[in-house]
């Protein structure tokens, strides 16, 4: 009998998350597929003025004019320092990354943080490599100058632009 | 108990400086180390904890009485978890950004000892009003610590101060950039301790002066 009180005070305290958490989901995932949609119109806007976009299995497929010039693909992986890493890599039909974009992550702020253009530039890094051209490892050995203090964080997301290229 | 009197001033001082939670009582440290390598961040956060610690206390205090002894304990944590889980829905809701920076951190104001300490000592044995000025000059008192550190490790780490802060707030960019380089270690876990120690240090030569 110990345990009633505490079982009504969940039920009086779930009722109403229950409320919220349906009230604002929609909302939730509104601001969600905004963010990601922004995240695109700024990675299409590095390739061409007036992109067309067809959605397609992996990605998107941009054209101009009817003209196949790019493709985004989709990137995700969860080798970062805490939780999934999603992001968008725009690259040119021949492999070559055109821009990358961080759409979703939960790295630490301050210092994994810096994947996310709003806050550093590093990931602009990734322009004009493909993946026969470039050694996707860190340097020293590889080609890519992680974030200092977020080698994991650095490393996730060049292993995960580097998955997003075709063959 | 019977301390059904303290006085606003007293719990004032308690909460700010007397027995401050982040410099006296060192709760909280996981949040407090963890989010304070930038005033921007540390702002999201400390806000979120004080609305949450103002709240759970004011709900905690009304059912004071009518809680068994054995049992307080994790009703205490559900009301706190009810909050928090309010609060992080609410961030989404209307500030994704700010969510997309805090949100794990919004998680564990759960295990905030913070919380459940104020909950508690002070909620569960004093009225309502008393425990929500409780509950609100602790939480100031952790914002104060946490802006504190804030500032200082972004400022010494990235010399930059008030970074990001338009992405949180609207307002528009007030960064100021007064270095181009910053001592890394500052905004990397090792800094958060040597900021806290310094700021521990201080109060104590602080009070050792007034005394």
């Amino acid at each position: 009998m110990k345990l009633l009180k505490p079982a009504i005070l969940a039920l009086i305290c779930g009722l109403p998350l229950a409320v919220l958490n349906h009230r604002t989901q929609g909302v939730i995932e509104d601001n969600r597929s905004y963010h990601e949609q922004q995240q695109l119109r700024r990675l299409v806007a590095d390739v061409t003025g007036t992109p067309e976009l067809v959605e397609t299995e992996t990605g998107f497929a941009v054209s101009e004019g009817g003209k196949p010039v790019a493709r985004i693909a989709r990137g995700e992986t969860n080798q970062g320092y805490n939780g999934r890493i999603r992001l968008l890599v725009a690259h040119q039909p021949t492999g070559e990354v055109i821009s990358v974009r961080v759409t979703q992550h939960e790295e630490t702020p301050g210092i994994g943080d810096k994947i996310d253009t709003d806050i550093s530039d590093w990931i602009t890094g990734f322009q004009g490599r493909t993946r026969a051209n470039t050694n996707w490892q860190l340097a020293p050995g590889g080609d890519i100058d992680g974030i200092t203090g977020a080698t994991i964080t650095s490393r996730a997301v060049s292993n995960a632009v580097r998955e997003a290229l075709p063959e | 108990m019977s301390a059904t009197s303290v006085s606003g001033t007293t719990i004032t001082r308690q909460g700010l400086w007397s027995n401050n939670p982040a410099l006296v009582q060192l709760l909280g440290l996981c949040p407090l180390l963890a989010v304070s390598n930038s005033f921007a961040t540390s702002l999201g956060l400390g806000i979120t904890t004080l609305i949450v610690l103002t709240l759970s206390n004011l709900v905690i205090s009304l059912i004071r009485h009518w809680l068994d002894e054995e049992t307080r304990l994790p009703v205490q944590i559900m009301v706190i978890a009810t909050f928090v889980t309010a609060a992080d829905l609410t961030l989404q809701y209307a500030f994704f950004d700010l969510h997309q920076r805090i949100g794990l951190f919004v998680a564990l104001i759960v295990t905030n000892c913070t919380l459940l300490g104020r909950a508690e000592a002070f909620a569960s044995r004093h009225p309502m009003l008393g425990s929500v000025l409780d509950g609100f000059m602790m939480g100031a008192g952790f914002l104060m610590v946490l802006l504190l550190m804030g500032a200082t490790r972004e400022l010494l780490g990235q010399g930059t101060l008030f970074a990001n802060l338009h992405l949180l707030t609207g307002l528009p960019d007030l960064t100021l950039h007064v270095a181009d380089t910053g001592f890394l270690l500052m905004v990397l876990p090792p800094g958060a301790f040597l900021t806290l120690g310094c700021l521990i240090a201080l109060k104590n030569v602080i009070d050792g002066a007034v005394r």
